[in-house]
């Protein structure tokens, strides 16, 4: 009787907990690789241990001090770890499990992409963290051996989350794809990733060594700007990958980014807080936001040019009938050019506060000139998304971003290769041939800055010229 | 429930899959639906099931669209694909239990589902098999049971027959009465035309991704010309075959006759006529040419089913 009712007891526990994670970890326990890779972890450990041991007694050391190095290997294998069960096995499961859309239970239930993604990553924190339990004992005698603080181990077990976290939802995000050939795309940009912490984490190390001074606060500034940012765009664009293909699929990501764009001043504030009054926090914000701001607009206009040229029937359902209503939601709908719009306020928006950084701050020429250069950035990316939306809605034999990687070949790739060529086997200075690309004549001649902010707004508004002739093109879509 | 499929179009590139196709059947039907390799059954079949989306057209669901809203219609289909993943750390029973929590039981209600579709479909032996180690036999039950979880008032299924031991395909049958017994709309494409006459009200036919002929049995039977199985109402429709030296002259003949509606010469010399009436009127008809003094060397009442009536229907040409 008591048995029958602690299993009600289970059962109704179980139903308040997301079906994806109860899913995720019945798999997890069940996989052998997984199981694997948590044995090499232990036997690995232990023979460190071992090895530890022996090359102590060697010495006729004191075991007293070897904590931290002891902590170091322990730590690299629990990172190692749960990135391979974390990250690694939710690109593959998810892989797997949308390759074949009939069986893909994203399309046959009638389950959000929310409670989806969630599902995935609770499952994937899960795993993380019982990683960490494998290792606890480990940690113990680490800390017992001296030579760390309980602080600094909590930090870097803290520390590894978010990498661990941002390659799960990256993997999720590759996953939602279902093709085989991208799970390589996805260890090359883990790769890259991992190179881009180890410089990181060297730098900060450097400047650790050179200063004498403290980072943690930019260690923490770090975190919040460039996990949270990655972290939630690869969430947006998995609940826009997992959405069916006429919803408003594209209304999380533009939130998103319009939100990273309300809060990019704050990182501003915080750069300058940080630097002890060394940077006023008006320019901060200012050049924070316009930076960010032609971040954004560069990313909104690129997927623009990724989706489906008109919001579509059920979507403009859902708008309000007033006109300012309307205009807002065809900003946050799907639809390409309402990622056009958004994107050219956005770089409004920056060039606003390149002005504002010119006429109202002292001395902030120089912060002007950068943001509108990286306004002139985000131009060039309409540019681009521009085109490949003008040459979808005439030809509509291929999609956007079949035109997108087009005329980012024939734009940027063949001059950078046509001009790299001719300077390699002419003295001729052939750096105009460049004015079709960001790098444009910046690079090569300092000083130069406002060219470039000169030929990307002229061939965004020209392409949009072109584009708009074509709006109405892609409509009575369901 | 009544599901509609209005003007469905689908290409693929330059090619038209699913080309302007309509029809409908309700509750308590089993359509079949027949088509050669490469006609667009699948495709319909996966835009029926909200697994992709229509160029134009739709498919209403007791007026629910599955282009707008497929959510809300995954609530009340179920689908049932040729395939069953081959996941290695998954169980039989874990994976109805995810497939009845993604559909919102809870608690005893899904214990209960759970158990009763276990039973229904005889899971009980396999449940804690994981899904790599399965039969065919085994995946098509599993299958089944996984588009039966969450009591679907529709059920879609894509060649649910296929690969079955003659055994497994009786079961099959047997549970497909069931099924349609308790109100259940039954649309599936299978091969085996026989097996689908048995248990199937109506079918649709496509070709090439064009709707050849939609409705009931009966209904396609009279249209092709062959007889009726058991539809008092309709008008009797009875095709003779028969041999004779001077065919066209048997042709003209036949025609006179008031019960004779169509006589069609076939490629092998033979004659077929198509009498509307009832087979009393094969004795009259024949007589004219008997009495006629044309030389008839035999001739035989002809009953069509659904391959026959598949093969008259079709070109058996693919896109």
């Amino acid at each position: 009787m008591a048995n029958a009712m602690e299993k009600k007891g289970v059962r109704d526990w179980s139903d308040r907990l997301n079906p994806v994670f109860i899913k995720e970890m019945r798999q997890y326990f069940h996989n052998r690789g997984i199981l694997a890779v948590m044995g090499v972890l232990l036997l690995v450990q232990l023979l460190m241990l071992v090895v530890m041991q022996l090359q102590v007694a060697g010495s006729r050391n004191e075991y007293f001090g070897s904590g931290a190095v002891m902590f170091g290997m322990v730590a690299t294998g629990m990172a190692l770890a749960a990135f391979l069960v974390s990250a690694v096995g939710s690109v593959l499961r998810f892989t797997a499990e949308r390759r074949d859309r009939e069986l893909d239970f994203s399309r046959i239930t009638t389950l959000s992409p929310n409670r989806i993604i969630w599902g995935k990553l609770l499952g994937a924190l899960v795993m993380t963290i019982f990683i960490y339990a494998l290792c606890l004992p480990f940690i113990v005698i680490a800390y017992f051996l001296r030579g760390i603080a309980m602080s600094e181990m909590l930090l870097v077990a803290l520390a590894i989350l978010p990498p661990v976290l941002i390659a799960s939802q990256a993997g999720i995000l590759i996953g939602c794809a279902g093709r085989r050939w991208l799970i390589g795309v996805y260890f090359g940009g883990m790769f890259l990733l991992g190179l881009f912490f180890l410089g990181f984490f060297g730098f900060l190390a450097a400047s650790h060594a050179v200063s004498g001074t403290s980072s943690f606060g930019g260690m923490v500034l770090f975190w919040c700007t460039f996990c949270l940012f990655p972290f939630g765009l690869f969430y947006a664009l998995s609940v826009a990958a997992l959405s069916s293909r006429y919803a408003n699929r594209m209304l999380p990501v533009r939130l998103f980014l319009v939100a990273a764009l309300l809060l990019t001043p704050l990182f501003g504030l915080a750069v300058a807080w940080l630097s002890d009054g060394r940077i006023d926090p008006l320019p901060a914000a200012l050049c924070a936001f316009g930076v960010g701001g032609a971040m954004i607009a560069g990313i909104c206009a690129t997927l623009a040019a990724f989706e489906r040229l008109d919001p579509g029937r059920r979507v403009r359902r859902s708008w309000p009938r007033n006109r300012v209503g309307k205009f807002v939601w065809f900003l946050f709908s799907s639809g390409a050019w309402g990622g056009i719009a958004l994107s050219w306020l956005v770089v409004l928006a920056t060039g606003v506060v390149a002005a504002l950084l010119f006429t109202i701050v002292p001395d902030g020429g120089r912060t002007g000139i950068a943001v509108l250069c990286w306004g002139a950035v985000a131009c060039y990316f309409l540019f681009y998304a521009q085109l490949a939306v003008w040459a979808s809605a005439h030809w509509k034999i291929l999609p956007g971003w079949c035109f997108w990687i087009f005329g980012v070949i024939l734009f940027v790739f063949v001059p950078l290769l046509f001009c790299g060529l001719l300077a390699m086997v002419t003295e001729m200075e052939v750096e105009i041939l460049l004015v079709t690309t960001p790098f444009c004549l910046a690079l090569v001649k300092p000083g130069s800055e406002l060219v470039m902010a000169v030929f990307g707004p002229f061939f965004a508004l020209a392409s949009l010229a072109l584009a708009a002739s074509s709006y109405r093109k892609g409509e009575n879509k369901p | 429930m009544k599901i509609q499929v209005k003007n469905l179009m689908r290409s693929f590139g330059a090619t038209r899959a699913v080309d302007d196709i309509s029809f409908e059947f309700a509750s308590g039907n089993i359509f079949g639906f027949i088509g050669p390799n490469g006609a667009g059954k699948t495709t319909t079949i996966r835009m029926m099931a909200t697994l992709d989306l229509p160029d134009s057209g739709d498919i209403l669901y007791d007026g629910v669209s599955a282009v707008d809203d497929p959510e809300e219609v995954r609530k009340v289909v179920g689908y049932m694909p040729d395939s069953l993943p081959d996941f290695r750390d998954i169980q039989v029973w874990e994976y109805l239990d995810f497939f009845a929590r993604s559909f919102g039981l809870r608690g005893e209600r899904r214990i209960r589902a759970l158990a009763e579709i276990e039973e229904f479909t005889n899971l009980g032996g396999i449940r804690y098999k994981y899904l790599a180690g399965l039969s065919k036999g085994m995946k098509q039950r599993v299958s089944l049971a996984r588009a039966l979880v969450h009591n679907p008032a529709v059920l879609i299924m894509d060649e649910p027959a296929a690969g079955l031991d003659p055994r497994a395909r009786l079961e099959l049958r047997a549970l497909l009465k069931i099924l349609s017994e308790q109100g259940k709309a039954i649309l599936l494409s299978s091969h085996i035309l026989s097996e689908l006459q048995d248990i199937c009200d109506g079918a649709v036919i496509i070709e090439k991704g064009k709707l050849l002929s939609a409705g009931t049995l009966d209904e396609l039977l009279v249209k092709a010309g062959g007889g009726t199985r058991n539809a008092p109402d309709a008008p009797r429709q009875v095709a003779v075959m028969i041999q004779c030296a001077k065919t066209q002259e048997a042709r003209l003949k036949l025609l006179e006759h008031p019960a004779v509606k169509e006589v069609v010469i076939r490629a092998d010399g033979e004659l077929q006529a198509f009498i509307e009436g009832g087979d009393e009127l094969v004795p009259p008809v024949m007589g004219t040419l008997f009495a006629a003094g044309l030389p008839v060397m035999g001739f035989k009442r002809q009953s069509i089913g659904l391959e026959e009536l598949f093969m008259r229907i079709t070109t058996g040409e693919v896109q």
